[in-house]
Protein backbone atom coordinates (compact mmCIF):
# COMPACT_ATOMS: atom_id res chain seq x y z
CA UNK A 1 0.00 0.00 0.00
CA UNK A 2 2.91 2.20 0.81
CA UNK A 3 4.24 1.53 -2.65
CA UNK A 4 0.98 2.62 -4.25
CA UNK A 5 1.08 5.95 -2.43
CA UNK A 6 4.66 6.54 -3.50
CA UNK A 7 3.88 5.66 -7.07
CA UNK A 8 1.13 8.23 -7.12
CA UNK A 9 3.59 10.84 -5.89
CA UNK A 10 6.32 10.19 -8.44
CA UNK A 11 4.87 9.30 -11.80
CA UNK A 12 8.27 8.45 -13.32
CA UNK A 13 9.41 6.25 -10.48
CA UNK A 14 8.21 2.99 -12.01
CA UNK A 15 9.73 3.76 -15.39
CA UNK A 16 13.09 4.73 -13.94
CA UNK A 17 13.13 1.55 -11.85
CA UNK A 18 12.25 -0.56 -14.87
CA UNK A 19 14.90 1.12 -17.01
CA UNK A 20 17.56 0.54 -14.35
CA UNK A 21 16.53 -3.07 -13.99
CA UNK A 22 16.71 -3.66 -17.74
CA UNK A 23 20.15 -2.07 -17.85
CA UNK A 24 21.42 -4.37 -15.10
CA UNK A 25 19.86 -7.41 -16.81
CA UNK A 26 21.57 -6.44 -20.05
CA UNK A 27 24.88 -5.94 -18.26
CA UNK A 28 24.62 -9.31 -16.50
CA UNK A 29 23.64 -11.08 -19.73
CA UNK A 30 26.58 -9.49 -21.53
CA UNK A 31 28.97 -10.45 -18.72
CA UNK A 32 28.09 -14.16 -18.70
CA UNK A 33 27.42 -14.26 -22.47
CA UNK A 34 23.90 -15.49 -21.84
CA UNK A 35 22.55 -16.92 -25.05
CA UNK A 36 18.81 -16.33 -25.24
CA UNK A 37 18.71 -17.58 -28.83
CA UNK A 38 19.82 -21.02 -27.69
CA UNK A 39 16.56 -21.11 -25.82
CA UNK A 40 13.97 -19.58 -28.12
CA UNK A 41 15.64 -20.11 -31.50
CA UNK A 42 14.80 -23.08 -33.68
CA UNK A 43 17.56 -25.20 -32.13
CA UNK A 44 16.26 -24.52 -28.64
CA UNK A 45 12.72 -25.57 -29.41
CA UNK A 46 14.01 -28.60 -31.26
CA UNK A 47 16.16 -29.59 -28.27
CA UNK A 48 13.22 -29.32 -25.90
CA UNK A 49 11.06 -31.44 -28.20
CA UNK A 50 13.74 -34.08 -28.52
CA UNK A 51 14.29 -34.32 -24.81
CA UNK A 52 10.58 -34.65 -24.18
CA UNK A 53 10.42 -37.48 -26.68
CA UNK A 54 13.39 -39.24 -25.13
CA UNK A 55 12.26 -38.93 -21.53
CA UNK A 56 8.79 -40.26 -22.24
CA UNK A 57 7.83 -43.04 -21.77
CA UNK A 58 10.06 -43.65 -18.74
CA UNK A 59 11.93 -46.92 -18.71
CA UNK A 60 10.37 -49.46 -16.37
CA UNK A 61 12.84 -52.33 -16.44
CA UNK A 62 13.33 -54.10 -13.14
CA UNK A 63 16.83 -52.69 -12.75
CA UNK A 64 15.76 -49.11 -13.26
CA UNK A 65 12.76 -49.52 -10.98
CA UNK A 66 14.96 -51.04 -8.30
CA UNK A 67 17.40 -48.12 -8.58
CA UNK A 68 14.58 -45.60 -8.45
CA UNK A 69 12.98 -47.19 -5.40
CA UNK A 70 16.17 -47.62 -3.38
CA UNK A 71 17.19 -44.13 -4.45
CA UNK A 72 13.92 -42.70 -3.19
CA UNK A 73 14.20 -44.47 0.16
CA UNK A 74 17.80 -43.38 0.57
CA UNK A 75 17.02 -39.78 -0.36
CA UNK A 76 14.16 -39.70 2.13
CA UNK A 77 16.38 -41.22 4.82
CA UNK A 78 19.09 -38.65 4.07
CA UNK A 79 16.65 -35.78 4.40
CA UNK A 80 15.29 -37.10 7.71
CA UNK A 81 18.70 -37.78 9.27
CA UNK A 82 20.07 -34.47 7.99
CA UNK A 83 17.13 -32.51 9.38
CA UNK A 84 17.15 -34.35 12.73
CA UNK A 85 20.85 -33.74 13.33
CA UNK A 86 20.44 -30.22 12.05
CA UNK A 87 17.81 -29.59 14.73
CA UNK A 88 20.06 -31.00 17.44
CA UNK A 89 23.09 -29.02 16.26
CA UNK A 90 20.96 -25.90 15.84
CA UNK A 91 19.58 -26.20 19.37
CA UNK A 92 23.12 -26.59 20.61
CA UNK A 93 24.46 -23.55 18.72
CA UNK A 94 21.49 -21.19 19.01
CA UNK A 95 21.71 -20.24 22.72
CA UNK A 96 25.33 -19.23 22.26
CA UNK A 97 24.63 -17.41 19.01
CA UNK A 98 21.67 -15.47 20.42
CA UNK A 99 22.42 -12.06 21.89
CA UNK A 100 19.63 -12.18 24.45
CA UNK A 101 20.89 -15.37 26.03
CA UNK A 102 24.56 -14.84 26.15
CA UNK A 103 25.30 -11.15 25.93
CA UNK A 104 22.33 -9.30 27.39
CA UNK A 105 18.92 -10.02 28.86
CA UNK A 106 17.54 -12.07 31.75
CA UNK A 107 19.49 -15.20 30.96
CA UNK A 108 22.86 -13.58 31.39
CA UNK A 109 24.70 -14.52 34.52
CA UNK A 110 24.36 -11.53 36.86
CA UNK A 111 27.09 -12.48 39.25
CA UNK A 112 29.91 -9.96 39.27
CA UNK A 113 32.65 -11.12 36.98
CA UNK A 114 36.02 -9.88 35.91
CA UNK A 115 36.69 -8.22 32.60
CA UNK A 116 38.38 -11.35 31.34
CA UNK A 117 35.32 -13.51 31.92
CA UNK A 118 33.10 -11.00 30.14
CA UNK A 119 35.44 -10.91 27.19
CA UNK A 120 35.55 -14.70 27.16
CA UNK A 121 31.75 -14.79 27.04
CA UNK A 122 31.72 -12.40 24.15
CA UNK A 123 34.40 -14.42 22.36
CA UNK A 124 32.34 -17.62 22.65
CA UNK A 125 29.29 -15.78 21.31
CA UNK A 126 31.16 -14.39 18.32
CA UNK A 127 32.96 -17.68 17.70
CA UNK A 128 29.76 -19.75 17.65
CA UNK A 129 28.10 -17.21 15.39
CA UNK A 130 31.00 -17.35 12.95
CA UNK A 131 30.96 -21.13 13.03
CA UNK A 132 27.21 -21.33 12.33
CA UNK A 133 27.56 -18.80 9.52
CA UNK A 134 30.43 -20.72 7.96
CA UNK A 135 28.49 -24.00 8.01
CA UNK A 136 25.51 -22.20 6.50
CA UNK A 137 27.39 -20.43 3.73
CA UNK A 138 29.70 -23.21 2.55
CA UNK A 139 27.65 -25.00 -0.11
CA UNK A 140 26.46 -28.41 1.03
CA UNK A 141 27.95 -30.09 -2.04
CA UNK A 142 31.40 -28.88 -1.07
CA UNK A 143 30.88 -30.20 2.47
CA UNK A 144 29.72 -33.47 0.92
CA UNK A 145 32.87 -33.67 -1.20
CA UNK A 146 34.97 -33.12 1.91
CA UNK A 147 33.18 -35.91 3.75
CA UNK A 148 33.48 -38.21 0.75
CA UNK A 149 37.21 -37.52 0.94
CA UNK A 150 37.10 -38.47 4.63
CA UNK A 151 34.74 -41.45 4.92
CA UNK A 152 34.50 -42.57 1.32
CA UNK A 153 31.67 -42.66 -1.22
CA UNK A 154 28.16 -43.37 0.00
CA UNK A 155 25.21 -41.86 1.81
CA UNK A 156 26.96 -41.51 5.16
CA UNK A 157 29.07 -38.67 3.74
CA UNK A 158 25.91 -37.03 2.43
CA UNK A 159 24.15 -37.37 5.78
CA UNK A 160 27.07 -35.69 7.55
CA UNK A 161 27.19 -32.84 5.04
CA UNK A 162 23.46 -32.26 5.20
CA UNK A 163 23.46 -32.40 9.01
CA UNK A 164 26.26 -29.85 9.36
CA UNK A 165 24.81 -27.50 6.77
CA UNK A 166 21.31 -27.70 8.28
CA UNK A 167 22.79 -27.23 11.75
CA UNK A 168 24.38 -23.97 10.62
CA UNK A 169 21.13 -22.76 9.10
CA UNK A 170 19.12 -23.67 12.21
CA UNK A 171 21.74 -22.14 14.49
CA UNK A 172 21.15 -18.79 12.84
CA UNK A 173 17.37 -19.10 12.46
CA UNK A 174 16.81 -20.31 16.02
CA UNK A 175 19.09 -17.59 17.40
CA UNK A 176 17.08 -15.01 15.47
CA UNK A 177 13.86 -16.46 16.89
CA UNK A 178 15.30 -16.25 20.41
CA UNK A 179 16.37 -12.65 19.89
CA UNK A 180 12.90 -11.70 18.66
CA UNK A 181 11.16 -13.12 21.74
CA UNK A 182 9.12 -10.74 23.86
CA UNK A 183 11.40 -10.17 26.89
CA UNK A 184 8.58 -9.19 29.30
CA UNK A 185 7.41 -12.70 30.28
CA UNK A 186 11.03 -13.67 30.81
CA UNK A 187 11.64 -10.67 33.04
CA UNK A 188 8.46 -11.52 34.94
CA UNK A 189 9.76 -15.04 35.47
CA UNK A 190 13.04 -13.63 36.64
CA UNK A 191 11.24 -11.36 39.09
CA UNK A 192 9.58 -14.41 40.68
CA UNK A 193 13.03 -15.76 41.38
CA UNK A 194 13.25 -18.34 38.62
CA UNK A 195 16.70 -19.70 37.91
CA UNK A 196 18.31 -19.14 34.54
CA UNK A 197 17.62 -22.73 33.58
CA UNK A 198 13.95 -22.33 34.57
CA UNK A 199 13.68 -19.16 32.48
CA UNK A 200 15.15 -21.02 29.50
CA UNK A 201 13.01 -24.11 29.95
CA UNK A 202 9.66 -22.63 31.00
CA UNK A 203 9.87 -19.15 29.53
CA UNK A 204 11.80 -19.41 26.28
CA UNK A 205 11.31 -22.89 24.87
CA UNK A 206 7.48 -22.85 24.93
CA UNK A 207 7.42 -19.42 23.30
CA UNK A 208 9.87 -20.63 20.65
CA UNK A 209 7.96 -23.80 19.83
CA UNK A 210 5.91 -22.49 16.86
CA UNK A 211 8.90 -20.81 15.23
CA UNK A 212 11.15 -23.84 15.76
CA UNK A 213 8.57 -26.22 14.33
CA UNK A 214 7.79 -24.15 11.27
CA UNK A 215 11.50 -23.58 10.51
CA UNK A 216 12.14 -27.29 10.91
CA UNK A 217 9.43 -28.36 8.49
CA UNK A 218 10.35 -25.65 6.02
CA UNK A 219 13.92 -26.88 6.07
CA UNK A 220 12.86 -30.49 5.64
CA UNK A 221 11.29 -29.45 2.33
CA UNK A 222 14.57 -27.82 1.33
CA UNK A 223 16.59 -30.81 2.50
CA UNK A 224 14.67 -33.36 0.46
CA UNK A 225 15.69 -31.35 -2.63
CA UNK A 226 19.29 -31.08 -1.48
CA UNK A 227 19.36 -34.80 -0.65
CA UNK A 228 18.21 -35.52 -4.20
CA UNK A 229 21.38 -33.95 -5.65
CA UNK A 230 23.93 -35.14 -3.08
CA UNK A 231 24.53 -38.11 -5.37
CA UNK A 232 26.15 -35.75 -7.90
CA UNK A 233 29.31 -35.92 -5.78
CA UNK A 234 28.83 -39.58 -4.88
CA UNK A 235 27.14 -38.99 -1.53
CA UNK A 236 24.11 -41.23 -2.00
CA UNK A 237 20.46 -40.89 -2.98
CA UNK A 238 18.63 -40.43 -6.26
CA UNK A 239 21.17 -37.93 -7.52
CA UNK A 240 23.66 -40.68 -8.22
CA UNK A 241 21.30 -42.42 -10.63
CA UNK A 242 20.24 -39.14 -12.22
CA UNK A 243 23.84 -38.18 -12.83
CA UNK A 244 24.75 -41.60 -14.17
CA UNK A 245 21.79 -41.69 -16.55
CA UNK A 246 22.53 -38.17 -17.80
CA UNK A 247 26.22 -38.86 -18.14
CA UNK A 248 25.65 -41.99 -20.20
CA UNK A 249 22.68 -40.62 -22.17
CA UNK A 250 20.20 -43.16 -20.80
CA UNK A 251 17.29 -40.81 -21.41
CA UNK A 252 14.37 -43.13 -20.71
CA UNK A 253 15.91 -44.30 -17.43
CA UNK A 254 16.46 -40.63 -16.60
CA UNK A 255 12.74 -40.11 -17.14
CA UNK A 256 12.01 -42.69 -14.45
CA UNK A 257 14.45 -41.12 -12.00
CA UNK A 258 13.08 -37.63 -12.60
CA UNK A 259 9.58 -38.94 -12.04
CA UNK A 260 10.73 -40.60 -8.82
CA UNK A 261 12.25 -37.29 -7.64
CA UNK A 262 9.05 -35.46 -8.50
CA UNK A 263 6.87 -37.93 -6.60
CA UNK A 264 9.15 -37.96 -3.58
CA UNK A 265 9.47 -34.19 -3.31
CA UNK A 266 5.75 -33.61 -3.79
CA UNK A 267 4.98 -36.27 -1.17
CA UNK A 268 7.35 -34.68 1.35
CA UNK A 269 5.93 -31.21 0.65
CA UNK A 270 2.40 -32.50 1.25
CA UNK A 271 3.35 -34.46 4.36
CA UNK A 272 5.26 -31.51 5.78
CA UNK A 273 2.29 -29.20 5.21
CA UNK A 274 -0.04 -31.64 6.98
CA UNK A 275 2.29 -32.18 9.93
CA UNK A 276 2.80 -28.45 10.28
CA UNK A 277 -0.94 -27.90 10.37
CA UNK A 278 -1.43 -30.71 12.91
CA UNK A 279 1.34 -29.54 15.23
CA UNK A 280 0.98 -25.77 15.11
CA UNK B 1 -4.93 -26.02 28.49
CA UNK B 2 -3.95 -29.26 30.18
CA UNK B 3 -6.39 -31.36 28.12
CA UNK B 4 -5.09 -29.80 24.94
CA UNK B 5 -1.57 -30.59 25.88
CA UNK B 6 -2.44 -34.17 26.75
CA UNK B 7 -4.10 -34.68 23.41
CA UNK B 8 -1.04 -33.35 21.61
CA UNK B 9 1.38 -35.73 23.26
CA UNK B 10 2.04 -38.62 20.86
CA UNK B 11 0.46 -41.91 21.86
CA UNK B 12 2.65 -44.94 22.47
CA UNK B 13 2.13 -46.57 19.03
CA UNK B 14 2.76 -43.25 17.34
CA UNK B 15 5.98 -42.72 19.29
CA UNK B 16 7.02 -46.24 18.29
CA UNK B 17 6.29 -45.45 14.65
CA UNK B 18 8.39 -42.28 14.79
CA UNK B 19 11.25 -44.20 16.39
CA UNK B 20 10.98 -46.89 13.73
CA UNK B 21 11.12 -44.29 10.95
CA UNK B 22 14.18 -42.66 12.50
CA UNK B 23 15.90 -46.02 12.97
CA UNK B 24 15.15 -46.97 9.37
CA UNK B 25 16.52 -43.61 8.21
CA UNK B 26 19.75 -44.12 10.09
CA UNK B 27 20.04 -47.59 8.65
CA UNK B 28 19.21 -46.31 5.17
CA UNK B 29 22.01 -43.74 5.21
CA UNK B 30 24.55 -46.25 6.50
CA UNK B 31 25.07 -44.08 9.54
CA UNK B 32 28.33 -45.25 11.10
CA UNK B 33 30.00 -42.60 13.24
CA UNK B 34 32.90 -44.99 13.82
CA UNK B 35 33.85 -44.39 10.17
CA UNK B 36 34.83 -40.88 11.18
CA UNK B 37 37.51 -42.24 13.49
CA UNK B 38 39.25 -44.67 11.17
CA UNK B 39 42.86 -44.05 10.33
CA UNK B 40 41.88 -43.19 6.77
CA UNK B 41 39.29 -40.60 7.83
CA UNK B 42 41.46 -38.95 10.47
CA UNK B 43 44.44 -38.98 8.13
CA UNK B 44 42.50 -37.37 5.29
CA UNK B 45 40.96 -34.77 7.58
CA UNK B 46 44.42 -33.96 8.89
CA UNK B 47 45.76 -33.70 5.37
CA UNK B 48 42.97 -31.32 4.40
CA UNK B 49 43.53 -29.10 7.43
CA UNK B 50 47.30 -29.10 6.94
CA UNK B 51 47.15 -28.33 3.24
CA UNK B 52 44.36 -25.76 3.21
CA UNK B 53 46.30 -23.22 5.27
CA UNK B 54 47.41 -20.69 4.17
CA UNK B 55 44.85 -20.11 1.43
CA UNK B 56 46.32 -19.68 -2.04
CA UNK B 57 46.22 -15.93 -2.59
CA UNK B 58 48.37 -15.39 -5.66
CA UNK B 59 47.36 -12.10 -7.33
CA UNK B 60 46.31 -13.68 -10.59
CA UNK B 61 44.34 -16.37 -8.83
CA UNK B 62 42.44 -13.91 -6.65
CA UNK B 63 41.60 -11.91 -9.75
CA UNK B 64 40.34 -15.06 -11.42
CA UNK B 65 38.21 -15.93 -8.38
CA UNK B 66 36.80 -12.41 -8.41
CA UNK B 67 35.78 -12.79 -12.04
CA UNK B 68 34.17 -16.17 -11.28
CA UNK B 69 32.34 -14.65 -8.30
CA UNK B 70 30.93 -11.98 -10.62
CA UNK B 71 29.87 -14.76 -13.03
CA UNK B 72 28.09 -16.46 -10.16
CA UNK B 73 26.39 -13.24 -9.13
CA UNK B 74 25.30 -12.37 -12.68
CA UNK B 75 23.98 -15.90 -13.19
CA UNK B 76 21.97 -15.71 -9.97
CA UNK B 77 20.58 -12.33 -10.96
CA UNK B 78 19.52 -13.45 -14.43
CA UNK B 79 18.05 -16.61 -12.93
CA UNK B 80 16.02 -14.59 -10.45
CA UNK B 81 14.76 -12.29 -13.20
CA UNK B 82 13.70 -15.35 -15.18
CA UNK B 83 12.07 -16.79 -12.07
CA UNK B 84 10.01 -13.63 -11.60
CA UNK B 85 8.96 -13.72 -15.27
CA UNK B 86 7.83 -17.33 -14.82
CA UNK B 87 6.57 -17.07 -11.26
CA UNK B 88 4.46 -13.93 -11.58
CA UNK B 89 1.91 -15.32 -14.07
CA UNK B 90 1.92 -18.65 -12.24
CA UNK B 91 1.26 -16.86 -8.96
CA UNK B 92 -1.50 -14.68 -10.37
CA UNK B 93 -3.31 -17.52 -12.12
CA UNK B 94 -2.67 -19.85 -9.19
CA UNK B 95 -4.30 -17.63 -6.58
CA UNK B 96 -7.99 -17.89 -5.82
CA UNK B 97 -8.28 -14.22 -5.06
CA UNK B 98 -7.10 -13.22 -8.55
CA UNK B 99 -8.65 -16.00 -10.61
CA UNK B 100 -11.90 -16.42 -8.70
CA UNK B 101 -11.99 -12.78 -7.64
CA UNK B 102 -10.62 -9.67 -9.17
CA UNK B 103 -9.36 -10.94 -12.48
CA UNK B 104 -12.01 -13.27 -13.87
CA UNK B 105 -15.05 -13.78 -11.70
CA UNK B 106 -16.51 -11.28 -9.30
CA UNK B 107 -19.39 -11.10 -6.93
CA UNK B 108 -21.62 -14.10 -6.74
CA UNK B 109 -20.87 -15.26 -10.27
CA UNK B 110 -20.29 -19.01 -10.49
CA UNK B 111 -16.83 -20.33 -11.08
CA UNK B 112 -16.44 -21.06 -14.75
CA UNK B 113 -14.93 -24.33 -15.77
CA UNK B 114 -12.28 -22.60 -17.83
CA UNK B 115 -11.11 -20.35 -15.01
CA UNK B 116 -10.90 -23.38 -12.75
CA UNK B 117 -8.82 -25.19 -15.36
CA UNK B 118 -6.54 -22.17 -15.61
CA UNK B 119 -6.13 -22.13 -11.84
CA UNK B 120 -5.33 -25.84 -11.62
CA UNK B 121 -2.92 -25.68 -14.56
CA UNK B 122 -0.98 -22.83 -12.96
CA UNK B 123 -0.79 -24.70 -9.66
CA UNK B 124 0.29 -27.91 -11.39
CA UNK B 125 3.01 -26.26 -13.44
CA UNK B 126 4.41 -24.46 -10.44
CA UNK B 127 4.48 -27.72 -8.43
CA UNK B 128 6.25 -29.49 -11.30
CA UNK B 129 8.86 -26.75 -11.72
CA UNK B 130 9.73 -26.45 -8.05
CA UNK B 131 9.90 -30.20 -7.35
CA UNK B 132 12.90 -30.94 -9.57
CA UNK B 133 15.97 -29.35 -7.92
CA UNK B 134 17.66 -26.49 -9.78
CA UNK B 135 20.87 -28.48 -10.12
CA UNK B 136 19.05 -31.30 -11.91
CA UNK B 137 17.39 -28.82 -14.28
CA UNK B 138 20.77 -27.23 -14.95
CA UNK B 139 22.39 -30.59 -15.64
CA UNK B 140 19.61 -31.41 -18.08
CA UNK B 141 20.21 -28.11 -19.89
CA UNK B 142 23.96 -28.66 -19.91
CA UNK B 143 23.26 -31.83 -21.87
CA UNK B 144 20.74 -30.01 -24.08
CA UNK B 145 22.59 -26.84 -24.96
CA UNK B 146 26.12 -26.31 -23.82
CA UNK B 147 28.40 -25.91 -20.88
CA UNK B 148 28.50 -22.48 -19.31
CA UNK B 149 26.15 -20.17 -17.48
CA UNK B 150 23.10 -20.40 -19.77
CA UNK B 151 21.97 -23.76 -18.30
CA UNK B 152 22.54 -22.42 -14.79
CA UNK B 153 20.33 -19.40 -15.49
CA UNK B 154 17.62 -21.66 -16.87
CA UNK B 155 17.86 -24.09 -13.95
CA UNK B 156 17.49 -21.34 -11.37
CA UNK B 157 14.81 -19.55 -13.38
CA UNK B 158 12.66 -22.65 -13.78
CA UNK B 159 12.99 -24.08 -10.27
CA UNK B 160 12.65 -20.70 -8.53
CA UNK B 161 9.86 -19.72 -10.91
CA UNK B 162 7.85 -22.59 -9.47
CA UNK B 163 8.68 -21.56 -5.91
CA UNK B 164 7.85 -17.91 -6.53
CA UNK B 165 4.61 -18.99 -8.21
CA UNK B 166 3.54 -20.83 -5.08
CA UNK B 167 4.52 -18.11 -2.64
CA UNK B 168 3.16 -15.24 -4.79
CA UNK B 169 -0.18 -17.02 -5.01
CA UNK B 170 -0.32 -17.41 -1.23
CA UNK B 171 0.60 -13.77 -0.76
CA UNK B 172 -2.06 -12.68 -3.24
CA UNK B 173 -4.61 -14.77 -1.38
CA UNK B 174 -3.79 -13.01 1.87
CA UNK B 175 -5.37 -9.81 0.62
CA UNK B 176 -8.57 -7.99 1.24
CA UNK B 177 -10.94 -8.34 -1.75
CA UNK B 178 -12.96 -5.19 -1.08
CA UNK B 179 -10.65 -2.58 -2.70
CA UNK B 180 -10.67 -4.50 -5.97
CA UNK B 181 -14.45 -4.85 -5.87
CA UNK B 182 -14.80 -1.13 -5.11
CA UNK B 183 -12.59 -0.20 -8.06
CA UNK B 184 -14.58 -2.46 -10.33
CA UNK B 185 -17.82 -0.94 -9.09
CA UNK B 186 -16.64 2.42 -10.46
CA UNK B 187 -16.71 0.84 -13.92
CA UNK B 188 -12.99 0.08 -14.20
CA UNK B 189 -11.87 -3.02 -16.05
CA UNK B 190 -11.14 -6.28 -14.25
CA UNK B 191 -7.48 -5.82 -15.01
CA UNK B 192 -7.40 -2.37 -13.37
CA UNK B 193 -9.26 -3.79 -10.39
CA UNK B 194 -6.55 -6.43 -10.04
CA UNK B 195 -3.64 -4.12 -10.79
CA UNK B 196 -4.67 -1.23 -8.53
CA UNK B 197 -6.88 -3.00 -5.99
CA UNK B 198 -5.27 -6.36 -5.31
CA UNK B 199 -1.63 -6.27 -6.36
CA UNK B 200 -0.51 -3.28 -4.24
CA UNK B 201 -1.67 -5.12 -1.12
CA UNK B 202 0.73 -7.99 -1.81
CA UNK B 203 3.56 -6.24 -3.66
CA UNK B 204 5.58 -5.50 -0.51
CA UNK B 205 5.58 -9.09 0.67
CA UNK B 206 6.25 -10.29 -2.88
CA UNK B 207 9.28 -8.00 -3.23
CA UNK B 208 10.65 -9.09 0.14
CA UNK B 209 10.32 -12.77 -0.78
CA UNK B 210 11.92 -12.16 -4.16
CA UNK B 211 14.89 -10.54 -2.42
CA UNK B 212 15.18 -13.60 -0.18
CA UNK B 213 15.06 -15.85 -3.24
CA UNK B 214 17.82 -13.85 -4.90
CA UNK B 215 19.96 -14.59 -1.86
CA UNK B 216 19.18 -18.31 -2.28
CA UNK B 217 19.91 -18.04 -5.99
CA UNK B 218 23.44 -16.81 -5.29
CA UNK B 219 24.00 -19.89 -3.14
CA UNK B 220 22.48 -22.16 -5.81
CA UNK B 221 24.48 -20.47 -8.55
CA UNK B 222 27.66 -21.12 -6.57
CA UNK B 223 27.24 -24.89 -6.89
CA UNK B 224 26.21 -24.88 -10.55
CA UNK B 225 29.81 -25.61 -11.46
CA UNK B 226 29.33 -29.14 -10.17
CA UNK B 227 27.38 -29.97 -13.33
CA UNK B 228 29.63 -27.94 -15.60
CA UNK B 229 27.53 -24.80 -15.57
CA UNK B 230 30.36 -22.44 -14.67
CA UNK B 231 30.86 -20.00 -11.84
CA UNK B 232 33.00 -20.20 -8.76
CA UNK B 233 31.69 -23.67 -7.85
CA UNK B 234 33.45 -25.20 -10.82
CA UNK B 235 36.79 -23.81 -9.71
CA UNK B 236 36.29 -25.09 -6.14
CA UNK B 237 35.24 -28.50 -7.37
CA UNK B 238 38.24 -28.80 -9.69
CA UNK B 239 40.66 -27.77 -6.92
CA UNK B 240 38.99 -30.35 -4.70
CA UNK B 241 39.49 -33.06 -7.30
CA UNK B 242 43.16 -32.19 -7.66
CA UNK B 243 43.54 -32.10 -3.86
CA UNK B 244 44.65 -28.44 -4.01
CA UNK B 245 43.06 -27.64 -0.69
CA UNK B 246 44.66 -24.20 -0.36
CA UNK B 247 42.80 -23.21 -3.53
CA UNK B 248 39.61 -24.76 -2.16
CA UNK B 249 39.91 -22.56 0.89
CA UNK B 250 40.49 -19.36 -1.10
CA UNK B 251 37.50 -20.21 -3.32
CA UNK B 252 35.31 -20.85 -0.30
CA UNK B 253 36.48 -17.60 1.32
CA UNK B 254 35.61 -15.56 -1.76
CA UNK B 255 32.25 -17.32 -1.93
CA UNK B 256 31.48 -16.70 1.74
CA UNK B 257 32.33 -13.04 1.25
CA UNK B 258 30.01 -12.80 -1.75
CA UNK B 259 27.13 -14.53 0.03
CA UNK B 260 27.55 -12.36 3.12
CA UNK B 261 27.44 -9.22 0.97
CA UNK B 262 24.28 -10.35 -0.83
CA UNK B 263 22.67 -11.28 2.48
CA UNK B 264 23.24 -7.77 3.80
CA UNK B 265 21.67 -6.35 0.65
CA UNK B 266 18.75 -8.77 0.72
CA UNK B 267 18.12 -8.14 4.43
CA UNK B 268 17.98 -4.42 3.75
CA UNK B 269 15.44 -4.93 0.94
CA UNK B 270 13.38 -7.28 3.09
CA UNK B 271 13.32 -4.82 5.99
CA UNK B 272 12.31 -2.04 3.62
CA UNK B 273 9.28 -3.99 2.38
CA UNK B 274 8.36 -5.97 5.49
Amino acid sequence: MNAAVLRARHPWRGLIFLGGLLAVVWLAAWWVEFDIRALFGRDGVEAFRKVGERLWPPKLSSEVLHNALTGMVQTLALSIVGTLFGVLLGLLLAPFAARTVFVEGPLVDRRPRGRGARLGHKAVHVGVRLCANALRTIPYLILAMLFVFMVGLGPFAGALALALHTGGVFGRLYAQAIDELDPRPLLALQATGASRFQIWFYGMLPALRPALLSYTFYRWEVNIREAAVLGFVGAGGLGYHIQFALGTFHWSALGTYLLATLVLVLAVDALSARLRKALL
Amino acid sequence: MSTRRRRRRPSFPRALLILAILAASFYGTGFRPDLLLTEHAVGNAGRFLRDCWPPYLDDGYVLRLGKLALDTLATAFLGTVGAVLIGFPLGVFGSRSAVFGALFVTGEARRGRLTKLLYLTARGISALLRSIPELVWAFLFVRLFSLGPTPAVLGIGINYGGMLGKVYSEQLEHTNPTPAAAIEATGASRFSAFWWGLLPQASGAMSAYTAYRFECAVRASAIMGFVGAGGIGQEIQLSMQYFQFDRVLSGVLVLVLLVALIELLSDAVQRRFA
